[in-house]
């Protein structure tokens, strides 16, 4: 006899499939059961089968009319089959039950989000997160209206909420790819950065004498570093790294690795833009000669 | 040295290949904990892997039955169905974090380079006694009940696995360990040989009646005689309830059994 904690298990680890084998072998020993018609109702709807979760979430919700997770799983399923009406009714209809529904907060917040009304998007979500602070969702949501409503910081602050719960997942990898738009957009907004094109110079001194392995090694250490945030307006942060000895502003290795990766692969799209001071940087560069003067 | 078969061990490895599809590799592995440790294959594995020490003695016979116990387990449950407990980085940090000021305590004293393998160990140690020991408890069931010929190997093997846990009940252990450590490792250790020695009629505890790991012991082998469902699905259930009943049931995460990364290594 398979037991429910079983299938619980198979959908925290995101095997849906054998969860939904599982429950429905339950559902058919107790057809009545709360846990087991919300959990089904929830694979069906992770399966790509929102016809098959809306009935057994209804099924659900006519045993259990005051159950406030059914009606968000229900509004979930309608809006994969992209009726924002019916879900928007059913959020509500959880919130009314329980207002401090995480859940139906953080997708009415984002229905709201995709009628472009972040006020009451953000309202939603910041409540939601405040209620759940472990929920990657809803700080990812968070971090993606600040950044589409300008406010980057709030934005940046909340992407690295996301990443820091848990690394693993795709919401986690979006929040990345969102945080590197962030600084490139702080990069660029103050122009020319003539302190960047100094910092290309020096790492094309420093990469000069080195193995094209040595600079791919430390180029994609930065890189990596990178991915978890690197503040490049703030000379006071300081990083080190393993593959280069010292510690280095954000600016630094971001130059370092720009001129890195274009010493390896010319062509390669880096994701963030210094071509200007690069090439200002090879300028002064090529017109050094060994004995330190420079031709006019 | 090669591995000298003993009577039934070819007819279960013959099953193992009429059950699960895929035959089974020996591999000479010497620095290997134990005598021997499966690798079940995955989809695109030919076959499953047995490592096993190059120097061993005739318990690994015993021990080559009990991996396919496991294998047998785990090919009967539904492909889409089977989870394997796994750990990273995140999480090892996590659980070690809750247990930081009785680390530091224990650590304070020892040389730098030592500390870090140390706390390895630890956590490593305790998280495969919880994710083994209760499908270990059925597996031996079944071999007492359906390989006689292999009792005495086994009782060989379960009293080699019974001094080594002695070391848990030592003053020097003690001092050592932290105490969620201690505890955990000592309380599943009693549940475990309790059960067992009941099983294959031995006491394998007497070494616990005066200590504090008692009580608890008992409670966890009786919750694990009246609820254990006898399947993969089953083990793993038991393995969570052990956890929580440790207090260590955030120190891992599960997964289907394809998602684990490529080194993974069943031991058991």
């Amino acid at each position: 006899m398979k037991d429910i904690n079983y299938a619980l298990m198979l959908i925290k680890a995101h095997k849906f499939e054998g969860a939904k084998d599982v429950l429905e072998e339950l559902h058919q020993s107790d057809p009545g059961n709360q846990d087991i018609l919300y959990n089904l109702g929830m694979c069906h709807t992770e399966l790509d089968d929102p016809e098959k979760a809306i009935e057994t979430l209804s099924e659900c919700i006519r045993y259990y009319p005051h159950y406030s997770n059914a009606y968000v799983a229900l509004g979930f399923a309608y809006s994969r089959l992209a009726d924002d009406e019916k879900a928007k009714d059913h959020f509500l209809r959880a919130l009314e039950i329980e207002p401090s529904n995480p859940y139906a907060l953080r997708n009415l917040g984002g229905l709201y989000i995709k009628e472009n009304d972040y006020e009451k998007g953000i309202q939603c979500l910041e409540k939601s997160f405040s209620i759940n602070p472990d929920d990657q969702q809803a700080a990812y949501g968070l971090g993606y209206t600040y950044f589409h409503t300008g406010k980057l910081d709030k934005a940046d602050k909340y992407f690295k909420i996301a990443i820091d719960l848990d690394k693993s997942t795709k919401i986690a990898g979006m929040a990345k790819d969102l945080m590197r738009e962030i600084a490139e957009i702080s990069l660029k907004a103050k122009g020319f950065r003539t302190d960047a094109m100094f910092h290309c110079l020096s790492a094309l001194h420093f990469f000069k004498d080195k193995t094209s392995e040595q600079v791919r090694q430390i180029a994609f250490e930065i890189g990596m570093k990178g991915r978890q945030g690197m503040d490049v307006n703030n000379p006071d942060k300081k990083y080190t790294l393993d593959s280069m000895d010292g510690s280095f502003t954000g600016l630094q290795l971001v130059s370092y690795m720009y001129v890195g990766f274009k010493m390896i692969d010319p062509k390669l799209d880096i994701g963030l833009d210094l071509s200007e001071e690069y090439k200002q940087a090879i300028g002064l560069f090529s017109k050094e000669m060994p004995h330190g003067y420079t031709i006019h | 040295m090669d591995i000298q078969f003993i009577d039934p061990v070819p007819t279960v490895l013959e099953e193992v290949k009429n059950v699960t599809g895929k035959g089974i590799e020996f591999i000479v592995k010497d620095n290997l904990t134990t005598y021997a440790a499966l690798k079940m294959a995955r989809k695109d594995m030919p076959s499953h892997l047995i490592y096993y020490k190059n120097k061993h003695d005739e318990i690994i016979n015993h021990l080559i039955v009990h991996e396919c116990g496991h294998l047998f387990r785990i090919f009967k449950c539904p492909e889409n169905q089977r989870l394997m407990p796994y750990s990273d980085p995140r999480i090892k940090y996590k659980a070690l974090k809750t247990i930081e000021n009785e680390i530091t305590a224990r650590t304070d004293t020892l040389q730098e380079d030592h500390i870090a393998p140390l706390i390895d160990l630890w956590y490593n140690g305790l998280i495969r006694q919880v994710t083994n020991l209760p499908p270990d408890i059925m597996i031996e069931k079944w071999i007492y009940d359906q390989f006689p010929a292999l009792r005495p190997l086994q009782l060989k093997s379960l009293k080699k696995q019974h001094s080594e846990s002695m070391a848990g009940l030592t003053e020097t252990v003690h001092r050592m360990t932290p105490p969620t450590i201690l505890f955990a490792t000592n309380v599943m250790n009693y549940a475990f040989f309790r059960i067992l020695g009941l099983h294959v009629g031995r006491n394998f505890v007497r070494e616990y009646s005066s200590t504090r790991y008692i009580g608890k012991g008992k409670e966890l082998a009786s919750i694990t005689e009246r609820n254990y469902t006898d399947s993969h699905e089953g083990d793993n259930v038991m393995i969570d309830k052990w956890a929580t009943f440790v207090n260590i049931s955030d120190w891992f995460k599960w997964r289907g059994f394809e998602d684990l990364p490529p080194n993974y290594l069943q031991t058991g």
